[in-house]
C-alpha cells in the first residue's frame, strides 16, 4: 500500500470509528448503569434514520432532520426506560435475561412498525447539496460527506465525553455505573438518571442513524450490522466502560477499514478473531473491571 | 412435573399425524416437526443456561455443526441415518469441548460474546470453504437415507413417518436431559449455578462441571441440528448464524429456564405463532414483538412456570 492509500484507509477507519462511538456510547452506558444489553438499540438507530428522512423531506432541510430525529428517538428511549424497563427492574432486580428478552421483543416491534409505516424497500436520504463531491486534503482527496460524517460524529462524541467526564451529571453517571446503591445513598436520583442515560444513548444512536443512513441507504434491518460492530467494540473495550467504548470503537474502525483493504475476503472473521483473542487474554475486555457483574 | 401431563402431551404428539388430511393439512405436521426439533434445541440450551448458568449466545454453532456433520456424513461417509446422527452429534460435542476450553472461564455477557464469536467464525468458515460446505448456497438435496431392519423400513419422504422419526429422537433427547439433571452430576451443576464459591467449598470441581455441561448441551443441540438437516434435506450457513442463537435463547426464555419442558411451550409460541401469524398478516413482526413484550411484563418467569416448579 502506498502512503496515500494508508492515509485514506486511516481516515475512513476513523470515520467509521467515531460513528461507532456514537452507537456504542448508549450501549455501554446503559449496560454499565442498568446491567441491560439493549437489543433494541439497532432499532432505535434505524428509527432515527427514518425520522431524519421524513423530517428532512417534509421540511426540506437535512439539518432539521439531523436535529429533530435524535430528539424524537431520545423521547422514545426515555419512555421505553420509564414504562417498561423500570417496572421490570423493580420487580426482578437481579435478572439480566429478562431485559434482554424485553428489548429483543421491542426491536421486532420497532422493525415491524418501520415496515408497516415506511415499507420494507430500501430508500435513500438525499445528501445536502454542499456536502457532495470531494475535498482535497493535502496528499489525498476524500468524499466531502465522509469528512462531514467524521467531523459531525467527532464533535458529538467529544461533547458526550465532556458531559461524562466534566459535568456534575457525568459525575453522577460515573458514580452510578460503579455502584448504583452507593450513588443512591449519596443522594443521586438513580432512577431518573437511568431514564436520562437511556434517552441520551437512544438520541446518539439516532444521530448516527441519520449520518450513516445518508452515507448508505435506509431499510428496516439497517441497524443490525452497525450495532453488532458497536457491541463487539464495547466488548473489546470492556462492557460498561465509556473509555473502553471509545478505544474499542476506534480500534474496530481501523480493523475494518484495513481489513477490507488488505484482506477483502476475510475482514468479517477478522473482527471476531480480534474480539476472541482479546477476550481469551483479558476475559473482561481492555478496560473492564474483572468479574464486575 | 407429575407423570400424567407428560404422558398426555407425549400421547397427543404421537397421535398428531393421524389428523393430517382430516383435521389439518400436512403443512401443520411439517410445522410441528420443525417445532419439535427446536424444542429439543432449546432444551439443550436450557441444560447449559438454565441448569448450569452458562450464558451461551453461540448455540447455533452446535446446531449447525450437527447439521453440517450429518450432511457431510451422508455425502461422504455412509448414506445412513445412524452415520448422519452419530457424526453430527460427535461434531457438535467436539466443538463444545473446544469452545468450553476457552469460554467456561468467562462469565455472563463475556461468555455470551465468546461463544458468539466461535459460532460466527464457524459461520464464516461455512460461507468461505465452498469446496466442502457449498458456501452460501449450502448443501441441497441430501437425500433420504433408508431407516429400518430387513424389509421393514421407514419412508422418510412421507411427512408422517419423518415426523415420527423426529419425535422418537426428540423424546429420547428429552429423556436423556431429564436423567442428566436428576443425576448427581445435575445436582452438582445446579449447585455451581447457585453459588460457585459454595460449590467449590464442598469439593465440586466448578470448571469441570461447567465444561461437561457444555459438552452435553452441545451434543444435544448437535442431535437437533442433525435431525433438522435430515428433515429439511438441506443445510445452509443460516443454521450457524447468530440470529438462530438468539432465537433459541428467546424460545428457552419464553418457556421458562430450568424446566426443560418450557422449551416446547416456547417453541410453539416463537415458531408456531410466527408461521401462523405470517400466513394471515404482513404485519406479523409487530404482533410478535408486542407479544414478546407482553410475555416479559406479565409472565417473566416463563410461561411454563405457571404450571411447573423449576429446579
Amino acid at each position: 500500500m502506498s502512503l496515500d492509500a494508508v492515509l485514506t484507509q486511516l481516515l475512513m477507519g476513523l470515520t467509521v470509528g467515531v460513528n461507532l462511538v456514537l452507537v456504542a456510547t448508549g450501549l455501554t452506558l446503559v449496560f454499565g448503569m442498568m446491567g441491560v444489553i439493549n437489543f433494541a438499540h439497532s432499532a432505535l438507530f434505524m428509527l432515527g434514520a427514518y425520522v431524519g428522512l421524513v423530517t428532512a423531506t417534509r421540511l426540506g432541510s437535512f439539518w432539521l432532520g439531523l436535529l429533530i430525529a435524535p430528539a424524537v428517538i431520545g423521547l422514545l428511549g426515555a419512555a421505553t426506560e420509564r414504562w417498561l424497563l423500570r417496572p421490570l427492574r423493580e420487580r426482578y432486580p437481579l435478572s439480566h435475561l429478562l431485559p434482554l428478552l424485553l428489548t429483543f421483543g421491542l426491536s421486532l416491534f420497532f422493525e415491524g412498525s418501520a415496515k408497516v409505516i415506511w415499507g420494507a424497500d430500501i430508500v435513500s436520504l438525499d445528501k445536502p447539496g454542499l456536502l457532495g463531491g470531494a475535498v482535497s486534503l493535502g496528499r489525498i482527496t476524500f468524499p466531502t460527506y465522509w469528512l462531514f460524517a467524521l467531523v459531525a460524529a467527532a464533535v458529538l462524541a467529544v461533547a458526550v465525553w465532556l458531559v461524562v467526564e466534566r459535568t456534575s451529571l457525568g459525575l453522577s453517571i460515573r458514580a452510578a455505573t460503579q455502584d448504583p446503591m452507593m450513588a443512591a445513598v449519596l443522594g443521586v436520583n438513580v432512577q431518573r438518571l437511568n431514564t436520562i442515560v437511556f434517552a441520551l444513548g437512544s438520541g446518539l444512536a439516532a444521530a448516527a442513524g441519520v449520518i450513516l443512513g445518508t452515507m448508505t441507504s435506509l431499510s428496516p434491518q439497517m441497524g443490525a450490522g452497525i450495532v453488532l460492530d458497536a457491541f463487539i467494540a464495547i466488548v473489546i473495550g470492556g462492557l460498561g466502560s465509556f473509555t473502553g467504548a471509545i478505544v474499542g470503537s476506534l480500534l474496530l474502525g481501523q480493523v475494518q477499514s484495513f481489513g477490507v483493504a488488505l484482506l477483502p475476503a476475510f475482514h468479517t472473521p477478522l473482527v471476531f478473531l480480534v474480539m476472541a483473542v482479546v477476550l481469551v487474554l483479558r476475559p473482561s475486555g481492555l478496560f473492564g473491571a474483572a468479574e464486575r457483574r | 412435573m407429575s407423570r400424567l401431563p407428560v404422558l398426555l402431551v407425549a400421547a397427543v404428539l404421537i397421535l398428531a399425524p393421524l389428523g393430517v388430511g382430516r383435521v389439518y393439512s400436512a403443512y401443520y405436521l411439517n410445522l410441528l416437526t420443525w417445532i419439535l426439533i427446536f424444542a429439543l434445541f432449546a432444551a439443550a440450551l436450557d441444560l447449559a443456561l438454565g441448569y448450569g448458568g452458562l450464558v451461551s449466545f453461540g448455540h447455533a454453532g452446535f446446531f449447525g455443526a450437527g447439521a453440517y456433520g450429518a450432511a457431510l456424513a451422508l455425502r461422504h461417509v455412509s448414506f445412513s441415518l445412524w452415520a448422519a446422527l452419530l457424526v453430527g452429534i460427535a461434531a457438535a460435542a467436539l466443538l463444545a469441548i473446544v469452545v468450553g476450553y476457552f469460554a467456561v472461564h468467562s462469565r455472563g455477557v463475556y461468555m455470551a460474546m465468546l461463544t458468539f464469536a466461535f459460532a460466527q467464525l464457524l459461520y464464516e468458515v461455512a460461507i468461505k470453504w465452498v469446496a466442502v460446505t457449498g458456501g452460501s448456497d449450502g448443501l441441497p438435496g441430501l437425500g433420504r437415507p433408508r431407516v429400518g431392519i430387513g424389509a421393514v423400513a421407514l419412508d422418510l419422504s412421507d411427512k408422517r413417518q419423518m415426523y415420527w422419526l423426529v419425535l422418537a429422537f426428540v423424546l429420547l433427547g428429552y429423556a436423556l436431559a431429564r436423567r442428566l439433571v436428576a443425576s448427581p452430576f445435575g445436582h452438582a451443576l445446579i449447585a455451581v449455578r447457585e453459588s460457585e464459591e459454595r460449590a467449590r467449598a464442598i469439593g465440586i470441581d466448578v470448571t469441570r462441571h461447567r465444561r461437561v455441561a457444555l459438552v452435553f448441551s452441545g451434543a444435544l443441540a448437535g442431535l437437533a441440528g442433525a435431525l433438522f438437516a435430515i428433515f429439511q434435506n438441506f443445510v445452509s450457513p443460516e443454521l450457524l448464524f447468530f440470529a438462530l442463537s438468539g432465537e433459541v435463547v428467546v424460545i428457552a426464555l419464553l418457556g421458562g429456564l430450568g424446566t426443560l419442558y418450557g422449551s416446547l411451550v416456547g417453541a410453539i409460541i416463537a415458531i408456531g405463532l410466527r408461521e401462523v401469524l405470517s400466513t394471515y398478516t404482513d404485519n406479523w413482526l409487530v404482533l410478535l414483538g408486542a407479544l414478546y413484550v407482553v410475555c416479559v411484563m406479565c409472565f417473566p418467569q416463563g410461561l411454563t412456570r405457571l404450571f411447573v416448579r423449576a429446579t
